[in-house]
């Protein structure tokens, strides 16, 4: 819809400057190689890489720079999908935790971080990628892609460096300064230190992208798309599968009270005061899931990817509110009446619901302890009845979202118990 | 690891890194002020007080008096001082006398105040006695008074008589000093002017402590710079669910809005400096010099202007957009200024403009650029983007006029009182939409929830209010959910078709109306961008023609039908009263019962049906009746006569026709631009085909509503012989159509089977499912069960359908039927059956706020991209259609806009279409309209009148869209709504009612308003007022009538003429205004002048315009004046020309004579006649003025649309000429009465009294006897005859009345006898009446003065002369005024007063002539008295025609020629 705006003046010199901050960026690096590591070869490769960026910056700031190729653009926005999309997320997150050693070595890191860069500049070329990522508003999503894959990766790598050395037999890092207290001068500095950049990144913030002036909320017009706070956008994510009274009260509801819960059903010692992942790989990878791919990134899914009327839209995408994307959903009543029996549908809800209703109740009330005998047998050993049953029943809840994009992804399954009559839908 | 001292990070490092990010903090906060100290409102003040400064130093310079003023007044005060000086004794002496007195009156004083309080202390003391019963002592007292008031007086005498000798002496030396004093006075008023500028500029400037107070951080505290702020509740912003606040913080960067002096040009000159500082500081120090010589008490303080310097202001500082920026809102006296109709107190701006009021930025106020070019150039220069944050982007400058809707709801209330019309674009809008019926089929309802929120443009019910039982129209009337609509369907009603028209004929007409009538109002609904063979698909064809012949063949079959039904009601009497006693029966219950059955609806309607039916059929014979003889067979109508009756009868009034365009034979060429009639020109070619086409056109010239109720055109009153005439012109003009005229390509193929039923498939499909679709075609479907389950899901059209769908007829009928109903053309047209069908288009009523995202643009960029090329509209180069900037950016730009998707919707609106799949019956149904209608002009080449074609289009649709996006429904607060009341009111209502009929067609309704600069014109018109101030001596004048006396200037150096025409004078680079009203001026001697109405004055161009060099013939007049032109009179300045052509020897003196032939102009038709009489004339005009070559027409005009009329004229002459008092609804004529009444006799009391004064009443008597002799032998033995008669009735009856034997009877007989006897005594006064000596006390009692002034009135030389009067024709034969008998009825006696004491300041072009001058002293025989009494004695004499006119005296024609010559 909007091609026709070519890459405008202003355009490239932003883009020439980001790559030439970037190319500051691995010059530093590549010193730190040469004066920290010693590490000729590296010290060469990132000196190539700052050349590179190097051109990209020259290119771009003389405006002579190159429009992302249209065959990427499609070929991203075609494989593009809410399917692929949490598929990609699921699988990298996999991938991340059982290469984590991989994955923590810092020159792998950075690998990854300027192949995002040098992409994310590319990108910018197009009008509609530009125009989403640099909205005021999404600015603080752009960043908690960066400030969260930082953390992350931070707690990974210590985690296997003290895996590492427990696995050598020796303590974790911060055993060793188990006898510090650190706090004068150290963290009271540090703090106010931080306080002075928080207060000084805010103050720029404000300057640079101020608060728009807008008008009243009117009854007449709602915006389209849409949007919950970005914080919000993982929950907003999950009305897409789910009833209000489900995605909007239960589940949240659920999440704190769980998290409120958890350090009762923690009974693994380990891993306090100190980073480890082997030690705690049940918790570690439940709670990354539930934080990073069932919050985070469903709130960047939520922020870049759902337009008007709440369709998915690749990144390159025009947002189109006329866009029309077919939803023929099926409830699972319907599945087995009408298409496994032939028979019509019509008749007492609690007669047309009861497939539906035996599979919530068997999820519900058969599955854990199935599970206890078998799966989480030693768990249910070690943690009792009560405590089990909390933790499973927080875990299924959890599981809930995935387990409901899947089916809709799979078999198109709307509504598992569908009782329209007292507007009840699970 | 164990704890150590050692801290855990580098202490260095850390404070590094503390030390630089306190730093950066730092600076991060000084970046925050700076920030706010170059906010950019505060940018823009800093800046504008330079400006200010700068400007208030330049009117200071400017005030600086002339050395001339300065001499002037300073000589006058010398010269006076001289005077002083050379009555210097008389003044010493007369102070020294004062000096003198001085003490003597002083003690005088004191002596009587001794007095006094020493009568008032012996006065308390004796009432302390007389309250204490001591009548002694109060005797004493009493005693005592009478020396001391004595002592009193005689103090006061004294004292007095001081005084007075002091006053007397004062005087003196105010006579001497007093003109001194006011010279100093007015010298002084000529420096205070300087003096108070210079104070002001200094003022402006700024001191250190400003200064101070901006800098940065501290202007935090109190800054001189400040955002200014309107809080608006009057007008708030509506989020519908809310009214919010609005606050308009403009001002704070448009600083300059509300100062006059502000204007463009001022700011502009700042750019330079015309004087240099060394010449300015001359002239100050000049000035001071001069003031320094005199003497200072004489001039008070002097204003120390050093310091006024004068510096050119750089245009980087005053760049052109902030001249736009800070300069003065245009009309001040219209907007933003306090004491405007709008002020910005009030209205604020967005109110007006739209746009967020709070912003105080560029970009934040949503500023709306009007060209792509502005919104480029505003992007480069302060960095503007569109603002989506703002729903209402801030107007641009091509739509501002749209938001006039929001409060003036009547839309001709935005023509001024003084006829400026305030809003052209908006009200070419309105006129375009109610010109082609865009209400039909788009509700503009302009009522939410029974308040009224807009225009409101709904069509009327579908049995128009007039037509309606009384009961049932008052339920309409006042239902508040509801209220009726009034305006008209457009198009002809297809009633009656097929009396006119064939089958093929209509057919190539929906397919092509503009092919065949270039500029029709019939809009193209095929061969469009979605519907043309050329984008089709291969199944679909053959749709259109298919459609095209189906809809045809079912308006004829329709018609067929209709007219069938209607012949055959007839009814007797019988039957008429039961069905007009059931539709009452009827009405009755549907009051009682809201929800009437369905049956009785139906009912309902099939009475009123016949009611109609019944009516339209007596109509139609009627008409008939007339007409048949010139139907006959064999009848030959005369063609040549009819191209004149044609024209001038008035039918170009409203039509055209290309025939009258070239002369013919006597007849020359007369060329008319009327769009409000269709074009005639191709009507010949239209009816061939349609052997009853010549009755039709006969029947409907003579009464158009026989053909159609509804329609505008009026009836003309031609014979039939007449109209048969014009029939025959008109049946035998050919059209000329080029070779390659698109007419002659017009095909359409005729459908076969298949085609239709392929065509019927589109709709069946919806309905049938494939197998029954295909089964009901077959025509499988008979009565039966499998029919019994599929009829429920068809429609009657489809039952109908059922056992004829075979017939192809009947397919065609069903087809044309299904596309009629689509494509909605009963909302032009009435059509049988579609009566109360719903209108298919989308409601406007709040279009104007329709979020553009809520908007289908589809794929529209493709189509712009095939299909045009942005360009300017005047560059038509390139095979695509050129298309503005600005409109290609807000349709296919970044942020797509309603106003580019409206513009594109009404030039190609099925456009939006484009590459989509769509059925066929689901497409977009508007269909595409012309709405300019240029006409070529002579010599004009193909190329430029294409180019202006499209330019004229372009520009039409604009004001298409103002209006529309003008419907945003706000519920803006009744107080801030413009609701016209009382004389105004009636006004804009009755201006809908004229353009409703096109009054304007004929009569010039409004004069033109002219206002223009004094500068040069100030001596001609001098010259002007000079020679008919001689001409006006002998004149009557009307103090306070506005023809005679101008109105006041607004003010200013502008004055405002109101005038009939304005003819351009190349010569002299000039313009000749003739006066509709008088013209007031301040001339030269500061005096203020008066010419009276139907002078003519010249003005000179440079005063009109600000560029008179555009202005270079006629033509570029009518252009430039266009806004501010008279209203109306198209047709009769046409014909000015076509007579003055056509017998040139008749208007060989003046052209305008001609206008005595033809209709008058309308203004002040409200003075000249009585309402009563206008009304009925409006509803039924009958001949007034034998001289007009046309009479006015009988319009289809309900009766509240009349008395709107009359209230109208009624209104604008109270308004226009509030001095003549005009009185209505109601005005009391006292002429009219029996000659008894008071007014009558004291007008003869009055005469005789002037008689006697002049000694001529026995002169008078010796010329009557004779007369009163003559009655007496007339009368008397008729008289007596008749008494005898009596006599021997009352005696024959007195005879038989013993004989009567029946007390009843006999009663009977005996009140007869004594009525008998009454009519005896009766006639036997009359008798005694008849006597000379009884005449003639009647005579002197009410008779005088009306005998008098009738006889004047029938004098042969004057008012007889020219006009009928009853029986008496007139003298003069051609040029004949309008019988005077009539003028009792019609006329208003005050306008007859004027009117006869000088016709020509209401009609110039009159030939009436001023008869009574106050010059002369003429008909002294016939009138006594002065020229002002011989006027009102005239009036006198018409207003009560009847009774005076037949006073036995004046019966007797012998009495005029009686009277012995002097």
């Amino acid at each position: 819809m909007h091609d026709h705006y070519g890459l405008s003046g202003s355009l490239q010199t932003g883009i020439g400057l980001f790559y030439f901050l970037v190319m500051l960026m691995n010059v530093g690096f590549a010193l730190y190689q040469w004066y920290d590591r010693k590490d000729q070869l590296q010290t060469i490769i990132w000196g190539a890489v700052s050349a590179i960026f190097g051109i990209h910056a020259v290119a771009y700031l003389l405006h002579f720079g190159w429009a992302i190729f249209p065959w990427l653009q499609h070929a991203i926005d075609y494989a593009m999908g809410p399917t692929t999309y949490f598929l990609l997320a699921v699988v990298g997150f996999t991938v991340l935790l059982y290469f984590r050693a991989f994955f923590t070595d810092p020159v792998v890191a950075w690998s990854i971080l300027m192949i995002t860069l040098w992409f994310s500049g590319l990108a910018m070329t197009n009008i509609n990628f530009k125009d989403i990522i640099t909205k005021p508003d999404n600015v603080p999503i752009v960043m908690l892609i960066f400030s969260v894959g930082f953390v992350t990766w931070l707690a990974l790598r210590k985690a296997v460096i003290n895996d590492e050395r427990i696995a050598a037999g020796q303590p974790p890092v911060e055993k060793e300064m188990e006898e510090k207290v650190l706090v004068w001068p150290d963290l009271v500095y540090t703090e106010l230190i931080a306080m002075i950049i928080c207060t000084l990144i805010l103050i720029v913030w404000a300057i640079v992208l101020k608060a728009p002036l807008e008008q009243p909320a009117s009854s007449a017009r709602i915006p389209n798309p849409s949007k919950a706070p970005w914080y919000f956008l993982g929950l907003q994510e999950m009305l897409v599968y789910y009833d209000p009274w489900m995605a909007g009260v239960v589940l949240p509801t659920l999440i704190i009270k769980g998290l409120m819960a958890l350090p009762y059903i923690d009974f693994n010692q380990k891993g306090n005061g100190y980073y480890t992942f082997n030690e705690r790989k049940f918790s570690v990878t439940t709670f990354l899931f539930g934080f990073l791919v069932l919050w985070c990134v469903l709130i960047v899914l939520g922020t870049f990817l759902r337009g008007p009327n709440w369709n998915f839209f690749g990144p390159f995408e025009p947002w189109d509110p006329h866009k029309n994307v077919p939803l023929n959903n099926v409830n699972l009543s319907d599945y087995f009446w009408l298409y496994l029996l032939g028979m019509s549908t019509e008749g007492h809800w609690f007669l047309r619901e009861l497939p539906g209703l035996l599979f919530v109740f068997g999820y519900l009330f058969v599955l854990p302890p199935l599970l206890a005998k078998t799966i989480f047998r030693d768990f249910f050993i070690r943690m009792g009845f009560v405590r089990y049953m909390i933790l499973i029943t927080l875990i299924q809840f959890m599981a809930c979202l995935p387990i409901k994009m899947v089916l809709r992804w799979s078999i198109n399954l709307k509504y598992i118990v569908f009782i329209p009559e007292y507007f009840f839908n699970i | 690891m164990a704890a150590t001292d050692k801290y855990f990070n580098d202490q260095n490092t850390l404070d590094i890194v503390f030390g630089v990010s306190n730093i950066l903090m730092l600076l991060s906060i000084f970046w925050m002020f700076w920030q706010d100290y170059n906010r950019e409102y505060k940018a823009e003040q800093r800046i504008f007080r330079e400006i200010e400064v700068e400007m208030a130093n330049r009117e200071a310079i400017k005030s600086i008096p002339s050395q001339g003023e300065f001499d002037a007044k300073a000589a006058k005060v010398v010269e006076l001082r001289e005077k002083k000086k050379s009555k210097a004794g008389e003044l010493s002496a007369a102070e020294a006398k004062i000096f003198s007195l001085k003490p003597k009156r002083e003690r005088a004083e004191a002596e009587f105040q001794a007095a006094k309080s020493d009568v008032e202390s012996i006065t308390s003391f004796r009432s302390g006695a007389l309250e204490e019963k001591n009548d002694k002592l109060a005797a004493t007292y009493d005693k005592q008074l009478v020396d001391l008031n004595k002592r009193l007086d005689d103090a006061q005498a004294k004292r007095d008589g001081i005084v007075s000798e002091m006053k007397l002496e004062q005087q003196k030396i105010d006579a001497i000093e007093g003109e001194l004093t006011k010279a100093v006075a007015e010298f002084k008023k000529v420096n205070d002017r300087f003096d108070s500028q210079v104070k002001l500029a200094l003022n402006k400037r700024w001191g250190w402590g400003d200064r101070f107070r901006t800098l940065p951080v501290i202007n935090g505290f109190a800054d001189p710079l400040k955002i200014h702020q309107f809080t608006i509740n009057d007008i708030p912003i509506d989020y519908n669910f809310k009214q919010v606040t609005r606050f308009d913080r403009c001002m704070s960067c448009h600083q300059g809005i509300e100062k006059a002096n502000f204007t463009r040009a001022n700011l502009e000159a700042l750019w330079k400096t015309e004087d240099s500082q060394k010449q300015i500081d001359e002239a100050i120090a000049n000035h001071k010099k001069r003031l320094e010589a005199l003497d200072p008490r004489e001039h008070g303080t002097i204003p120390d202007p050093s310091g006024l310097a004068v510096t050119a202001i750089s245009k980087d500082v005053l760049t052109p957009a902030r001249v736009t920026e800070f300069c003065a809102h245009p009309r001040l006296d219209l907007f933003v200024g306090p004491n405007s109709k709008h002020p910005a107190e009030k209205f604020g701006c967005t109110s007006c403009h739209s746009g967020q009021g709070s912003g105080t930025s560029f970009t934040d106020a949503s500023h709306g650029p009007n060209t792509l070019e502005d919104k480029h150039r505003w992007a480069k220069e302060r960095g503007y983007e569109f603002n989506h944050q703002w729903d209402f982007q801030m107007l641009p400058k091509r739509f501002i006029e749209s938001s006039c809707l929001k409060c003036h709801h009547e839309v001709t209330d935005l023509i001024s009182r003084d006829n400026r019309v305030e809003a052209p674009k908006l009200l070419r809008g309105h006129t375009l939409i109610k010109e082609n019926g865009c209400f039909g089929c788009h509700e503009i309802s302009g009522w939410k929830g029974g308040v009224r929120v807009g225009p409101d443009l709904r069509l009327e019910p579908s049995t128009p209010l007039e037509h309606m039982h009384p009961i049932e129209r008052e339920r309409v009337v006042n239902d508040p959910d509801n209220r009726p609509g009034t305006m008209r369907k457009v198009g002809p009603s297809l009633a009656r078709v097929n009396e006119k028209l064939h089958k093929d004929f209509i057919a190539k007409w929906v397919r092509s109306p503009s092919g065949f009538r270039p500029h029709t109002k019939m809009p193209h609904y095929y061969g469009l961008s979605t519907n043309d063979k050329s984008v089709l698909p291969d199944d679909q064809k053959t749709h259109p023609d298919t459609e095209i012949i189906s809809i045809a063949h079912f308006l004829s079959e329709t018609s067929k039908k209709y007219l069938d039904d209607t012949a055959k009601i007839k009814g007797d009497r019988d039957s008429r009263r039961k069905d007009e006693d059931r539709l009452l029966e009827l009405l009755n219950k549907g009051r009682l019962i809201e929800n009437e059955k369905v049956k009785e609806q139906t009912e309902l309607g099939q009475v009123k049906d016949r009611i109609r039916s019944r009516k339209e059929i007596e109509l139609l014979d009627d008409v008939m009746r007339q007409a048949a003889p010139v139907l006959a067979k064999g009848y030959k109508a005369n063609g040549v006569a009819g191209r004149d009756l044609f024209i001038e009868k008035g039918c170009l009034a409203c039509h055209t026709h290309q025939a009258s365009e070239t002369s013919a034979g006597k007849s020359p060429a007369i060329v008319s631009d009327a769009v409000f009639g269709p074009n005639l020109s191709q009507i010949a070619e239209k009816f061939a085909g349609n052997e009853n086409a010549r009755k039709f056109l006969v029947t409907w010239i003579l009464n158009p509503q026989v053909h159609n109720p509804r329609t505008r055109m009026p009836v003309t009153h031609l014979t039939a012989i007449e109209a048969a005439n014009i029939a025959e012109w008109l049946m035998t003009q050919k059209y000329n159509r080029d070779a390659d005229d698109p007419w002659n390509k017009v095909a359409i193929d005729q459908p076969k089977t298949k085609d239709l039923q392929e065509l019927a498939r589109v709709y069946l499909r919806r309905m049938l499912s494939k197998s029954d679709m295909e089964k009901f075609l077959e025509g499988g479907f008979k009565d039966g069960a499998d029919w019994d389950v599929v009829k429920g899901d068809l429609t009657a059209d489809e039952k109908a359908l059922r056992d004829s769908v075979k017939n192809e007829d009947a397919l065609k009928f069903y087809l044309g039927k299904k596309a009629v109903t689509r494509l909605g053309c009963f909302a032009c047209h009435d059509i049988p059956g579609f009566e109360n069908t719903k209108s298919i288009g989308v409601g406007l009523n709040d279009w104007g706020k329709k979020p553009a995202d809520r908007l289908a643009f589809e794929d529209i960029s493709n189509f712009f991209a095939k299909h045009y090329q942005t360009e300017d509209p005047h560059n038509m180069k390139g095979d695509k259609e050129p298309y503005e900037p600005f409109y290609a950016e807000a349709l296919t730009g970044h942020h797509r806009q309603r106003e580019g998707y409206l513009n594109q919707k009404i030039r190609d609106p099925r456009s939006y279409d484009y590459n989509r799949i769509r059925a066929w019956d689901d497409r977009a149904r508007m269909p595409k309209f012309t709405l300019g209608r240029p006409r070529k002009k002579d010599g004009e080449k193909d190329d430029a009148f294409k180019a202006r074609t499209f330019k004229e289009e372009a520009d039409a649709r604009e004001a298409v869209a103002t209006f529309v996006l003008g419907l945003v429904a706000e519920q803006v607060p009744t107080k801030s709504i413009n609701q016209p009341t009382g004389d105004r009111l009636a006004e804009i209502k009755g201006r809908q009612v004229l353009d409703k009929y096109n009054c304007a067609g004929c009569h010039t309704i409004r004069p033109g308003l002219y206002d223009f600069k004094l500068g040069l014109t100030v001596d001609t018109l001098e010259n002007v007022h000079g020679n008919e101030r001689s001409e006006m001596v002998g004149e009557v004048v009307h103090a306070g009538d506005h023809h005679w006396t101008g109105r006041n200037s607004v003010g200013g150096e502008r004055v405002a003429a109101f005038a009939t025409q304005a003819t351009f004078k190349s010569k002299s680079k000039s313009v000749v205004l003739v006066l509709s009203e008088a013209f007031r001026f301040v001339g030269k001697d500061k005096s203020v002048k008066n010419i009276p109405s139907g002078v003519e004055i010249e003005i000179e161009l440079a005063d009109l315009f600000d560029d008179p060099t555009k202005i270079t013939s006629q033509a570029d007049l009518d252009r430039a004046l266009q806004t501010v032109s008279p209203h109306g009179g198209t047709f009769t300045e046409l014909m000015v020309g076509w007579l003055a052509e056509k017998k040139p020897d008749n208007f060989k003196a003046s052209r305008d004579r001609a206008r005595a032939f033809l209709p008058p102009p309308l203004i002040g038709q409200g003075e000249r006649t009585q309402p009563s009489w206008l009304k009925q004339f409006l509803l039924d005009p009958h001949k007034v003025r034998p001289m007009p070559i046309l009479r006015m027409p009988r319009f289809n005009m309900s009766e509240i649309e009349a008395q709107a009329l009359v209230d109208y004229f009624a209104a604008v002459a109270k308004q226009s000429n509030p001095g003549i008092g005009l009185p209505y609804p109601h005005e009391s004529i006292p002429q009219r009465g029996e000659l008894s009444s008071a007014y009558w006799r004291n007008k003869t009391a009055e005469y005789l009294q002037h008689l006697d004064k002049t000694k001529s009443r026995d002169e008078r008597v010796s010329v009557l006897t004779p007369v009163w002799e003559q009655i007496q032998k007339d009368r008397e033995p008729v008289l007596t005859s008749a008494l005898a008669a009596k006599g021997k009735e009352i005696d024959a009856m007195t005879e038989k009345l013993p004989m009567e034997k029946d007390a009843k009877k006999k009663q009977e007989m005996q009140d007869q006898i004594t009525a008998l006897k009454e009519e005896q005594k009766q006639l036997e006064v009359e008798i005694a009446q008849l006597s000379v000596v009884e005449q003639r006390k009647r005579w002197e009692l009410q008779e005088a003065y009306a005998v008098d002034a009738y006889r004047l009135l029938m004098h042969r030389e004057t008012c007889t002369k020219c006009h009928q009067v009853g029986n008496a024709l007139a003298v003069e034969q051609v040029l004949q005024g309008p019988p005077l008998h009539l003028v009792a009825e019609r006329l208003r006696p005050d306008w007859v007063e004027r009117w006869v004491a000088n016709p020509k300041r209401f009609a110039h072009y009159t030939t009436m002539i001023q008869y009574f001058s106050h010059a002369k002293t003429q008909y002294q025989t016939h009138f006594a008295g002065s020229a002002d009494d011989q006027i009102r004695a005239v009036r006198d004499a018409l207003m009560n025609f009847p009774r005076v006119s037949s006073l036995p005296a004046n019966r007797v024609p012998v009495v005029i020629q009686a009277v012995p010559k002097k």
